[in-house]
């Protein structure tokens, strides 16, 4: 297992390695300048777009910025935002920890609804629940989030005034535990669509072919109540794939949350992406990226160790 | 695990119930970027000056009809007889947020800050003619200019001050990084620095010690959102009390029942500017011919939906130096088609109009994500068929725009906006030399033009400029270098719960912020 855990983690520094080069090529290439960002190109002269090109390293070419660039980050910096001229660690760190917020509780919310749900179509297989439930989901793997955003927006926050349009908080002084949470509801649940929609459907098909098993017909045979038989020896073997489904779902949570916290204003990574993107921050860009690759890599890692763990059958060499 | 359950649902109960919005005492303003340098001789988006601008003043400001009157300085500047010694008295007992005294030494470090190439100043221009400053007491300073700049009393009527006693020990150089640009910017407005949280908001609170009408609204927020739309939601549901409505917008703003949305006038403006190389525009009678065949009126109902209006030339009408005589260019097509005739472009073969063998076929373009130009540059195609001007309209992406055709002249003509200031000169758009003018892109040249600019720059009497700028904007409107087109609107929403609210043309509402009050 230990062996096993350290050749994965080696693994993933050529993967890391790879991926920060084709983002720096795409990033760089991408139409835009940034020095446009900082001067009014109608107004300025060409030695001062030259001067300000000079001053953020933009005159180097290509290869040689991306070396300076990855000799700052094994040592552990990742340069200064051309906008603000602030740390890249600094403001990533700043916005990591809403990011987390928003994913765990989206993750958390994801499951709450689609464990259940799954379970009763299974059991209730071919009934109107069961097919209640696929609709549900059907809808909610094809609704785009940026649109379900707006329209819980144009719902709960314009119409019904029961919830606030965005942001993290409103009250900075001290912590509010229910402003918190008010303010959680519409993003995680926009950026938990997706997952649990499809893990709905996972759910139910893993329930049914668990409850289909001889050991299912012997604990029913036995006397045992349903209850007991579906949760408490069905349910067990049923959630086994739906940890390797953690795994799969923290890409999109990433990605998610550009859109999520760019539509709930939230202070978060994904909106420092977008925001990077707009003004040609680079270093900025590089950052988000690169943390997000490391959070997918070592996810989807966690995810591989715990299905292990979980089930003793699982054994990786 | 039930009792778990009933504190979850009562928990979600109080959260739902809870009332929404700003705390009572809190004005929040619904912003969509977050600043960048909060020292005002540094920064250069919008974002960042909005802040800046309820922390730091100028010597001089500009009353409600945009008059420059004293501020910071307590009389308007003593001038020299060669116009060229400035002698400036400052107000006595300015306290900076720290409680230090503001000077002339703080004056004297600012424009030298400004100065020193390694700040990386956007301001330095407008400073350039400065030769030294001097400060012979601690309420005056005295300007010595290279050359006489008459622009350099609006300039000193910018928020650009520091103190000297904080900035002097940062580096020039890392001035941008320096925590009193990031996170303790001092200032000596109406309102000081309290806390930024970045991608969230600004505060900045009342400053007791301010020399001139405090501020009645105790907390100003900067509440920032990731876009307009978004930031106009805000003010929809009640989450905050201001917003900037953009023209597509108004309409739809004005219908909502909580807030007052006050449509003002700025010096903004959108025009077709010619390449006067070109071989279809360097004959002024086309130019006119077009200026004549394009309907404003339609266009500004039209695309602009009312929220502008014609323009006539670069100088909005409310400017004081607005030329009320200059020539007009009715809507009138039979005229545009003599012209174009005298010009010798007749109508050939399929009714679009030849000369030499050439035919009169020309791509307007203009940059991507620009609405208005956008539906412009379409509608301005539509408008020129008659006449027998075969217009392809093209758009492109803005660098593109820029570095392959506006910069290096590869274009016959483009619908551009620009904006001016509120005084009198426009040497940017006019000025055949190109180090001076840096919006002449067409190569407009004309060295009576070029002497009127030059003149007007280096007189300080008012009367003297004005005539000046109106007899530029007489050659401007006959020799037509742009088809001028509309003078662009904005909008401000401001809630109904916020009283005493003044927003003025040109001016927007800044100088009256400080009476604003919030009612329950």
């Amino acid at each position: 297992m230990l062996k096993y855990t350290v050749r994965r983690l080696l693994e993933a520094i050529p993967l890391v390695f790879l991926v920060t080069i084709i983002a720096y090529l795409i990033i760089n290439m991408a139409p835009g300048d940034p020095v446009n960002m900082f001067i009014n190109p109608e107004t300025s002269s060409p030695m001062d777009i030259e001067a300000i090109r000079q001053s953020l390293g933009l005159d180097k070419p290509l290869p040689i910025r991306y070396l300076i660039w990855l000799k700052g980050v094994l040592t552990g910096d990742l340069g200064k935002s051309f906008q603000h001229a602030t740390p890249v660690t600094e403001m990533i760190l700043e916005r990591m920890p809403n990011t987390l917020v928003l994913a765990v509780s989206a993750t958390i919310l994801s499951f709450a609804v689609s464990i259940p749900a799954g379970i009763f179509s299974a059991i209730k297989r071919n009934t109107w629940v069961d097919y209640f439930f696929s609709t549900i989901a059907f809808i909610g793997i094809s609704l785009p989030a940026f649109w379900f955003g707006l329209m819980l927006i144009l719902l709960f926050s314009l119409k019904l005034q029961w919830l606030p349009s965005g942001d993290m908080r409103s009250n900075f002084d001290q912590f509010i535990l229910a402003d918190r949470l008010k303010h959680l509801i519409l993003p995680s649940l926009v950026l938990g669509m997706g997952g649990m929609a499809s893990q709905m459907r996972y759910m139910r098909s893993s329930m049914l072919e668990v409850i289909r098993q001889d050991y299912i017909r012997t604990a029913r045979s036995k006397g045992l109540a349903e209850n007991v038989v579906i949760f408490g020896h069905g349910l067990r073997n049923a959630l086994l794939p739906i940890i390797t489904l953690l795994g799969l779902i923290i890409p999109g949570l990433f990605s998610g949350a550009v859109i999520t916290e760019t539509i709930f204003s939230w202070p978060g990574m994904g909106r420092l992406g977008i925001e990077a993107t707009f003004m040609r921050d680079y270093p900025v860009q590089m950052g988000v990226i690169l943390m997000a690759s490391v959070l997918v890599i070592f996810g989807s890692l966690l995810a591989d160790i715990g299905y292990a763990l979980a089930d003793p059958r699982i054994k990786y060499n | 695990m039930k009792k778990f359950r009933v504190i979850l649902a009562l928990v979600l109960i109080v959260a739902l119930v809870a009332p929404l919005g700003a705390f009572a005492n809190e004005f929040k303003w619904a912003t969509f970027s977050d600043p960048i340098d909060f020292n005002p001789a540094l920064a250069k988006d919008s974002a960042s000056s909005d802040v800046n601008g309820m922390m730091f003043e100028g010597l001089y400001t500009r009353d409600w009809s945009a008059k420059i009157i004293p501020n910071l300085a307590s009389a308007m500047p003593k001038i020299s007889a060669d116009n060229k010694t400035l002698t400036i008295p400052l107000r006595k007992g300015v306290k900076w947020h720290d409680g230090k005294e503001f000077t002339s030494a703080d004056v004297k470090f600012s424009i030298e800050f400004i100065l020193n190439k390694s700040a990386n100043s956007p301001r330095i221009a407008n400073f350039e003619l400065v030769d030294s400053v001097q400060t012979p007491d601690p309420y005056t300073v005295v300007l010595k200019m290279k050359s006489v700049d008459s622009a350099i009393i609006p300039t000193l009527a910018n928020a650009y001050f520091i103190p000297k006693h904080i900035w002097e020990k940062v580096d020039a150089v890392k001035a941008r990084e320096s925590e009193y640009n990031k996170t303790k910017p001092v200032g000596m407005g109406p309102y000081k620095f309290a806390s930024y949280n970045r991608a969230e908001r600004v505060v900045l609170e009342a400053n007791p010690s301010y020399f001139g009408q405090k501020a009645k609204i105790k907390t100003l927020v900067y509440t920032i959102t990731p876009s307009q739309a978004t930031a106009m939601v805000k003010v929809e549901t009640g989450e905050a009390h201001m917003v900037q409505v953009p023209e597509s917008d108004i309409a739809r703003m004005q219908k909502i029942s909580k807030v007052n949305t006050t449509v003002y006038d700025r010096v903004v403006f959108d025009c077709i500017l010619y390449n006067i190389k070109s071989p279809f525009f360097s004959d002024l009678r086309v130019r006119q011919a077009i200026s004549h065949a394009v309907n404003k009126e339609f266009i500004v109902k039209g695309i602009y939906k009312g929220y502008g209006s014609v323009a006539n030339g670069s100088y909005h009408p409310k400017l004081a130096v607005f030329n009320p005589n200059t020539p007009v260019y009715k809507y009138d097509v039979a005229k545009a088609k003599q012209l174009l005739d005298a010009a010798g472009w007749k109508v050939g073969a399929g009714g679009i109009r030849v000369k030499d063998g050439k035919q009169f076929k020309f791509v307007l373009l203009t940059n991507k994500g620009n609405i208005m130009r956008e539906k412009l540059i379409v509608e301005v195609q539509r408008q020129l068929k008659p006449l027998g001007i075969s217009v392809e309209p093209r758009i492109l992406e803005w660098n593109t725009f820029l570095a392959k055709y506006v910069d290096v002249g590869k274009f016959d003509a483009y619908v551009g906006g620009f904006s001016t200031g509120l005084d009198g000169d426009q040497t940017v758009f006019y000025h055949s030399d190109k180090a001076k003018a840096s919006m002449n892109k067409g190569s407009y040249a004309n060295p009576e033009v070029d002497k009127l600019l030059e003149d007007a720059r280096a007189t300080l009497d008012l009367n003297k400029q004005k005539q000046l700028y109106g007899k530029l904007q007489e050659i401007v409107a006959k020799e037509v270098p742009m088809t001028f087109l509309v003078y662009r609107k904005q909008a401000l929403a401001v809630s109904k719960n916020v009283k005493n609210v003044r927003i003025v043309d040109l001016l927007g509402f800044n100088t009256g912020f400080p009476t604003w009050e919030l009612t329950n």
